[in-house]
């Protein structure tokens, strides 16, 4: 056999020894079942309320029966395909000036009243929940974790400092914005949801472009800085093209609506479940 | 691994200080493998300094540097793979999957098989034996010519 004929056997057995070995153990389900994701969890758990308790701290909760209960009719209609993220979803709501609602580990999502008054619309407010749902559905939450957990990790290895544990992360966390692919994909299937439970995604989309424009002129307008890209996701969720079989539920009448957010101002805590 | 007297390098005509330059070509990958293990391009790198010191050396002493820069490419090449895939899981949003844990074993695998062989590579020619390396060593004979 001459050297090329040689090189070239050799090549097919030793590239395709690589291969088959890597075809032969990808079947083994590592991840499947597996421990450390349960702690992972856990883990999730912790962060969540930890985060929670400081995030909130100094601020009082919202009770406002009606608000009580459009919440839990919203809840139940979004993630009618979702009833483990719906027996663990809990929602907050927080007196509190900043326009901003947000998702948190452990399955929390917070709204301020503050968002809550700029709504014009149930729907808006079904628009903000789906797509906090969605980032919990699709677990960027988790995935958040992972990153500063293994980020955390990964720089202590390399300085040889002892690193800050969990709840110097949970900290830093509060503070990232997801990625813009992380928030497009909210979106679509936050408009997805709210397309199953008969509410039209565009009312997300009116509230984003009233947002946009009130954060121009003042700085406290966060909701849009911890969900960039607000002008490119606005178009795309107003353009959001109804399915044919599409049919408006109409889940509460806007005076209603206006009537709720005035008795805001009477609150205490309160959580859904 | 194949471990074959020369078929087609003649012993004979090698000097007893070529069979030192061309072990510490393959020492010296062994070494930068120590120092440089999560970046596995210093590997490379000194392999590839080796290399270009003996461009101009004997054919016995370019023969087994250019065999051990062609089995440190391989090396690297797989294991750029997972160093980015791992960056990939750590900061962007790909997730932790089978495919994943199963390259990494392979990947493992073949660094323990490729540094198991340099180390008998070198030590091999300390003891004034020729060493070819599957694979690596037919393609060097394509590569290096008299």
């Amino acid at each position: 056999m001459n050297n090329s004929n040689k090189a070239f056997n050799q090549a097919i057995a030793l590239l395709g020894g690589l291969a088959f070995a890597w075809y032969l153990l990808s079947l083994v389900p590592f991840t499947k079942n597996a421990e450390w994701t349960k702690l992972h969890r856990e883990q999730e758990e912790k962060i969540g309320d930890w985060m929670l308790k400081s995030m909130t701290l100094g601020h009082d909760s919202l009770i406002s029966a009606q608000l009580d209960s459009i919440t839990k009719v919203l809840l139940d209609d979004l993630l009618i395909q979702n009833n483990d993220l719906r027996s663990k979803v809990k929602v907050h709501l927080i007196q509190s000036d900043e326009i901003n609602a947000f998702a948190l580990p452990g399955d929390h999502i917070v709204v301020f009243s503050g968002i809550l008054k700029e709504m014009e619309s149930v729907n808006q407010y079904a628009g903000v929940l789906a797509h906090e749902l969605a980032h919990l559905q699709e677990s960027h939450i988790l995935k958040r974790v992972t990153r500063e957990i293994g980020f955390s990790i990964l720089i202590s290895m390399i300085t040889g400092s002892g690193g800050g544990g969990i709840q110097k992360v949970a900290g830093e966390l509060s503070g990232l914005a997801f990625s813009r692919n992380e928030e497009k994909e909210a979106d679509l299937v936050g408009a997805e949801m709210m397309v199953q439970a008969g509410i039209n995604p565009r009312e997300l989309g009116a509230l984003m472009a009233k947002i946009e424009a009130l954060t121009e002129s003042n700085a406290q307008f966060e909701w849009l800085s911890s969900h960039p890209a607000g002008k490119n996701r606005e178009e795309y969720l107003m353009q959001y093209e109804l399915p044919a079989h599409f049919r408006e539920d109409i889940k509460m009448e806007r005076a209603s609506w206006l009537k709720c957010l005035d008795a805001l101002s009477e609150s205490t805590e309160e959580e859904y479940q | 691994m194949e471990h074959s007297e020369a078929t087609v390098i003649d012993l004979s005509d090698v000097h007893d200080f070529e069979f030192g330059k061309a072990s510490n070509a393959y020492l010296m990958s062994i070494v930068a493998f120590m120092v440089g293990l999560p970046l596995p391009i210093i590997n490379l790198a000194a392999t590839g300094i080796i290399f270009l010191e003996s461009r101009k050396s004997t054919f016995f002493v370019r023969w087994h540097s250019t065999q051990a820069l062609l089995s440190q490419l391989l090396t690297v090449l797989l294991n750029s793979g997972s160093f980015y895939w791992t960056f990939a899981i750590i900061f962007g949003n790909i997730p932790l999957t089978d495919a994943y844990i199963a390259y990494l074993i392979v990947v493992i695998l073949f660094n323990l098989w490729e540094w198991i062989s340099t180390l008998l590579a070198a030590s091999a020619l300390r003891k004034g034996k020729h060493y070819e390396l599957y694979f690596f060593g037919a393609i060097t004979h394509l590569i290096i010519k008299k």
